[in-house]
């Protein structure tokens, strides 16, 4: 991975969030070895919290990186609806407010402007059977990335998404062979070779968050392996 | 659209979430008419029974039903008071919604759940409710989400709506998914600008590219759509005739999201 020059993410501060779940530590220690600066304190708890310890710290806010949770698989009549509004709230809820705290130092500091990363799934443009959720959440934070990106691009803000494929270390979708409605096990859309790891993810999030990418905006980039390009004629 | 035997839609069973006015007012007033049995399921209790008397005789079985869609127990009321009063679930139109209209940095948590609930998670909340009691009817069944264009294109101010509204999309492709070995179909309508009663205060908004006399040049077709023109829609993707539609979002928008430039 090139990390110098406009690929450099050295002196920059960045907040990382969940870093105790593999996006957000693999992100983490990638973004480290490119020579960002993370805060040291604990940024789970509040996003307002988290931004002004950033800038206790260094002064400064310059990246975002957004991460989801991935849960396990129900079927949709079997969820709660408070167990869907949790999940919702923790997958598009807070990552909003998280984007809006970061935003909110980024347009007053000098000189204004910032990256926000958002990472999410292919699973916010196709639907995933026993996610209802996530997927819901998924879709909404493609959008949101494309209205804060509109909104606060007059201060120097730019937001991104970035849309993960099918893990190997990450989610429980680690197996290709999946349960069908009638009881039969059938094969995921999937193939070996398709599957990402988040250290895969974690060099194109350096590669966004990096002025080598200054013209990316408002967009959700899929780091998928061709997943959702695969009309799965075999 | 002449709707004849082969959509299949007589005395049909539907619920029609936030029917008492506009689009969803629209929709239950096209299914009555083509012989759809409706329950209007509105939080205004005037509204509703308005549409109500409205449509009495039309020779078609209305009924009304103040639904609070943010309320668990006000949905299993409704659904209980349709199986007792119909007989059975058909279709169900997820329609009742609210505006969020604030600049992303003045978004409390407050607001954005007050959008978030009555637009995403009663929409999830309706489909699960009703769509338990088609799956038990083993017949298959019907749901259609109003969406908006504003779930692709973005609108400056509309964060949480947007939020909501995309959300929406992505549960109707999950749910699509899921239900289709029950014959349950569901799709998703996404509206342009339409004329509405309630869209009459947004013609008072100065603000972005969202005051009539701006956008209307923008939309293709270059004019707003009328109510009944996304409810006719509704009304097709619940007829057999799109039996092998499911899991789409159909922006009904005279070509709007088409359209890359203002």
């Amino acid at each position: 991975m090139i990390t110098s020059g406009k690929f450099s993410l050295k002196n920059k501060v960045a907040i990382v969030l969940r870093v105790e779940e593999q996006y957000g530590k693999a992100i983490a220690s990638a973004f480290s070895e490119a020579g960002a600066l993370l805060p040291k304190k604990d940024n789970s708890s509040n996003p307002r919290d988290a931004v002004l310890n950033a800038i206790s710290e260094y002064g400064n806010l310059d990246i975002l990186v957004t991460t989801p949770v991935y849960g396990k698989s129900e079927p949709a009549e079997s969820i709660s609806t408070d167990q869907f509004k949790k999940n919702v709230d923790l997958n598009l809820g807070q990552i909003f407010f998280w984007c809006q705290a970061a935003a909110e130092q980024m347009s007053i500091q000098k000189p204004t402007g910032g990256t926000i990363i958002n990472v999410s799934s292919v699973s916010g443009v196709v639907g995933l059977p026993g996610q209802a959720a996530f997927c819901s959440s998924m879709a909404g934070v493609n959008a949101i990335t494309k209205t804060l990106a509109t909104e606060w691009q007059e201060c120097g803000i730019r937001v991104i998404g970035l849309g993960a494929g099918f893990g190997k270390d990450f989610s429980e979708l680690t197996t290709l062979e999946i349960l069908l409605p009638d009881g039969r096990l059938g094969h995921r859309r999937l193939r070996e070779n398709v599957l990402i790891n988040t250290n895969e993810l974690a060099q194109i999030a350096i590669f966004l968050a990096s002025d080598a990418a200054k013209i990316i905006n408002g967009t959700t980039v899929y780091a998928d392996a061709g997943w959702l390009a695969d009309g799965y004629w075999e | 659209m002449d709707i004849g035997n082969d959509y299949k839609l007589k005395r049909k069973v539907a619920i029609v979430t936030g029917s008492g006015c506009g689009i969803g007012k629209a929709i239950a007033i096209s299914m009555i008419k083509k012989g759809i049995e409706v329950c209007i399921a509105e939080i205004e209790e005037h509204l509703g029974q308005d549409v109500k008397r409205l449509m009495n005789s039309s020779g078609t079985r209305v009924e009304f039903f103040q639904t609070d869609v943010s309320d668990e127990n006000s949905v299993n009321d409704c659904c209980d008071f349709v199986k007792k009063q119909f007989g059975r679930v058909d279709i169900l139109v997820n329609n009742a919604g609210n505006r969020g209209l604030l600049p992303s940095k003045d978004i409390s948590p407050k607001f954005w759940e007050s959008v978030l609930e009555v637009n995403l998670i009663s929409t999830f909340r309706c489909s699960r409710i009703f769509g338990i009691e088609m799956i038990r009817q083993g017949n298959g069944g019907n749901i259609v989400n109003v969406s908006s264009i504003a779930s692709l294109s973005t609108f400056p101010m509309r964060t949480s709506y947007i939020a909501a509204k995309a959300g929406i999309n992505g549960l109707t492709k999950t749910l699509a998914l899921e239900w289709a070995s029950y014959g349950i179909r569901v799709n998703a309508v996404a509206p342009g600008m339409t004329r509405t009663e309630r869209g009459k205060d947004m013609e008072k908004l100065t603000f972005g590219s969202l005051r009539e006399d701006l956008y209307t040049p923008r939309i293709p077709l270059g004019r707003r759509a009328s109510s009944e023109e996304i409810a006719d829609v509704v009304t097709f993707l619940v007829s057999e005739k799109s039996s092998y539609v499911t899991g789409q979002i159909w922006f009904v928008d005279g070509g709007w999201t088409t359209r890359g430039t203002l």
